[in-house]
């Protein structure tokens, strides 16, 4: 799957997930659920912009020296003798994964939740391999698996899409499950059948949501107990990372747990903060064998940009949670594995314009993305800059559009073009309008409303109902003119 | 794979170019806080008060917070076990038991002390990997002492030993945790500077230090919390007050 999750363009994936009703029932009363949670939790701990602000300088200090961290991180694993590998790609990281596998004799792997295992294709490489059982242990994860690898559709509930019945249906026919569709009783078959398989795994996969320089350990923030027994029950570990999941000390992480908590899921702490690394000596379990692989992917095309900021996210979803265009559209919608307004920011900086550069104008810019985010990413600025980039620095062509914006653009800015357009749009829009009653959708009535429109005007149409232009006698400039003229008499 | 680190200089060269700067060690930035709200939140208060605060937590989080007295301690806990079914209780390897009068739970002296569950203890050493997974998936209830008390999230802290596996805490059923009432502290940013110095210090810390919040968890199915997934199902944690 990797970044990419759909080879369809945009439109085709609105309109699949305008067909798919559960899913924004669904995702509207995640939303809606956590909007209550979240703001609570931020609220009960007070001084929530000041957290914010604290949460913002730890990132922005860490990334702005990126290779010191990273190069104290991967000398403090190598001195419990762990291992560390810097891959410049998600093949590289791939492949080493892959190497480890094959030397090692690898049966059966553990993943625990991971967005950078999703986006380097872990998965399909592990199906490849002959010989070895991968099992998903996050349990949205797991029942996307046993759905015969569905893919992910929201960073913190991944299986949001789906309702208890369809999930029932799933386990009924892939574990023999008899039992009703109560969560409680899925959740003990997937208990059951996945703590087998963790009996005898010998690999464990687990993402990172930071890691600690000065001392060399993975710090991970779960509530399932599945990332714990990733860590403590095989013999070998791969944490996969991305290269800006790092903070100084663990004093800082700290700070970053609580704010991830609340911002993700409305929690205090999560029920399980993890700080791990390699087993020691004297230890019985834990990783006898610990490797770290740090991405980059893409990653450092943001730095010394203006969208080095969005390094900073700490991946608590908070901006989808918040997000009317992801309400509406869910994360397949946006066709990378990192949806909602972050998605929409970070997937061209990983993986460009010509796959991603319709995202950042999947996008009402109302601005409720920045104003959640718990480390200050400015992300309807940045959702802007793309578009700034790809127009004014890349020239990007938009066929259709960038004609019309051209028209738009000559005719706005050459006086008698202006006039003659506001004259003609009143009259050139009559075979478009219908005459219909004045709601409080459409509030100015100049003789009916379009609800067709064609080009760019289909994208507003869509959705609502566009007011047919007034007369060139009743226009705003004309309504002022007449009335200066009135006033001088 | 022989090298501990591998391609590190191109990447961090890339890197360095991309954000216009020179290496230099981390101790030349080292980061300063702009404020000190983590160390402000919940100060100031008595060890009452944050068993107060803690209390009110664990009722969010499905846990429940036992008070006792140390003569009592051992009663408590075995009416616990015995709630649940008595069966096999894992145990730490652990000279506390014996500092606070749970000789039954001592891994030298319990054969002297006769209970109605069976006990195993967590063996120390490498050699004893499989031995101590497979004990504690058997297990119906683990019991060890909890480090810290965080009153803000309702955690308990603990550090792995030899004597003390990462596992023993997530794969019994059932978890009871032993606080001394003294070790309650505001929240983790308290849990976080004692490790943080433990460090500095030069000390030997545990490869694994985990902050837990009450049973596992998880709200994947249509977002209805179901209480009990991968970890423990139940957990109480045991406040000793003189301790």
């Amino acid at each position: 799957m990797g970044l990419k999750t759909s080879e369809k363009p945009l439109l085709e994936r609105l309109k699949d997930s305008e067909k798919d009703v559960f899913m924004q029932k669904a995702v509207a009363k995640a939303q809606d659920a956590q909007w209550e949670k979240r703001e609570g939790a931020r609220d009960e701990l007070g001084n929530w912009e000041q957290w914010r602000e604290l949460g913002e300088q730890i990132r922005q200090h860490t990334i702005a020296y990126l290779p010191d961290y990273l190069e104290q991180f991967s000398d403090n694993v190598a001195k419990q003798g762990g291992k560390v590998f810097f891959a410049q790609t998600a093949q590289e990281a791939q492949d080493y994964v892959k190497r480890l596998i094959i030397e090692k004799q690898i049966k059966k792997v553990v993943k625990s939740k991971s967005m950078v295992t999703t986006e380097v294709d872990i998965d399909p490489m592990l199906l490849d391999l002959e010989g070895v059982n991968v099992m998903e242990t996050d349990l949205a994860e797991f029942i996307l698996q046993m759905d015969d690898w569905d893919e992910p559709s929201h960073i913190v509930f991944p299986s949001i899409h789906k309702n208890r019945e369809q999930i029932r249906q799933v386990f009924e026919k892939k574990l023999g499950y008899k039992g009703d569709n109560e969560p409680v009783n899925l959740a003990r078959c997937a208990r059951e059948v996945m703590r087998k398989f963790f009996l005898e795994a010998d690999m464990g996969i687990t993402g990172c949501n930071f890691a600690v320089a000065d001392s060399g350990i993975i710090n991970l923030d779960t509530n399932e107990g599945n990332a714990d027994l990733t860590i403590s029950v095989p013999k070998t570990q791969v944490v996969l990372m991305g290269m800006e999941r790092i903070v100084p000390t663990m004093k800082e992480a700290e700070v970053l747990d609580n704010l991830l908590a609340r911002s993700a899921v409305g929690q205090t702490l999560t029920t399980y903060v993890t700080f791990a690394g390699k087993k020691a000596e004297d230890e019985s379990d834990g990783p006898e064998d610990f490797h770290v692989v740090i991405l980059d992917n893409g990653r450092s095309n943001a730095l010394g940009t203006a969208f080095q900021s969005v390094l900073q996210c700490i991946r608590c979803g908070s901006c989808l949670n918040v997000c009317p265009v992801y309400r509406h559209i869910g994360g397949h919608g946006y066709g990378s594995i990192y949806p909602g307004p972050i998605g929409a920011v970070l997937s061209p900086v990983l993986g460009g314009y010509k796959q991603f550069g319709e995202l950042p104008y999947a996008s009402s810019l109302c601005g409720a993305c920045t104003e959640t985010c718990p480390v200050k990413i400015p992300l309807h600025e940045l959702l802007i800059e793309h578009r700034r980039v790809m127009t004014n620095e890349l020239g990007m062509q938009h066929g259709f559009d960038d004609f019309q914006m051209k028209v738009i653009g000559k005719g706005t800015s050459t006086p008698w073009m202006f006039k003659s357009a506001m004259t003609f749009a009143h009259a050139g829009s009559a075979p478009l309008s219908k005459k219909k009653n004045i709601s409080v959708e459409n509030m100015y009535d100049y003789g009916g409303y379009i609800d067709k429109g064609p080009g760019m005007v289909k994208g507003w149409t869509d959705v609502r109902d566009l007011p047919r232009p007034p007369k060139g006698s009743e226009n705003f400039r004309s309504w002022y003119k007449n009335r200066q003229k009135a006033g001088d008499k | 794979m022989t090298e501990l680190i591998q391609n590190r200089e191109d990447f961090l060269k890339n890197l360095t170019e991309k954000l216009g700067i020179e290496r230099q060690p981390v101790e030349s930035h080292p980061f300063e806080p702009m404020n000190q709200l983590p160390h402000e939140t919940l100060s100031g208060k008595t060890q009452d008060e944050l068993l107060q605060v803690a209390k009110e937590r664990v009722k969010k989080i499905h846990t429940n917070i036992v008070e006792t007295k140390q003569a009592d301690l051992e009663g408590i806990i075995n009416e616990l076990i015995g709630k649940w079914g008595n069966g096999k209780v894992l145990l730490p390897t652990d000279n506390r038991f014996k500092e606070v009068g749970l000789n039954q739970f001592d891994a030298n002296d319990y054969a002297n002390h006769s209970v109605d569950f069976d006990r195993a203890f967590w063996q120390k050493g490498a050699d004893y990997r499989e031995e101590n997974i497979q004990t504690a998936s058997e297990a119906n209830v683990a019991v060890a002492f909890a480090e810290f008390l965080l009153a803000e999230s309702g955690s308990i802290v603990v550090e792995t030993h030899a004597g003390q596996g990462r596992s023993l805490h997530f794969l019994p059923t059932h978890y009871i945790s032993i606080v001394p009432k003294s070790k309650i502290v505001p929240r983790s940013t308290q849990a976080a500077d004692f490790y943080h110095e433990k460090r500095a210090k030069g000390e030997t810390l545990g490869s694994a230090i985990h902050f837990i919040s009450g049973p596992s968890n998880s709200g994947d199915i249509e977002m209805q919390l179901v209480v009990g997934l991968h970890g423990p199902i139940e957990v109480v944690y045991v406040v000793v007050e003189d301790l």
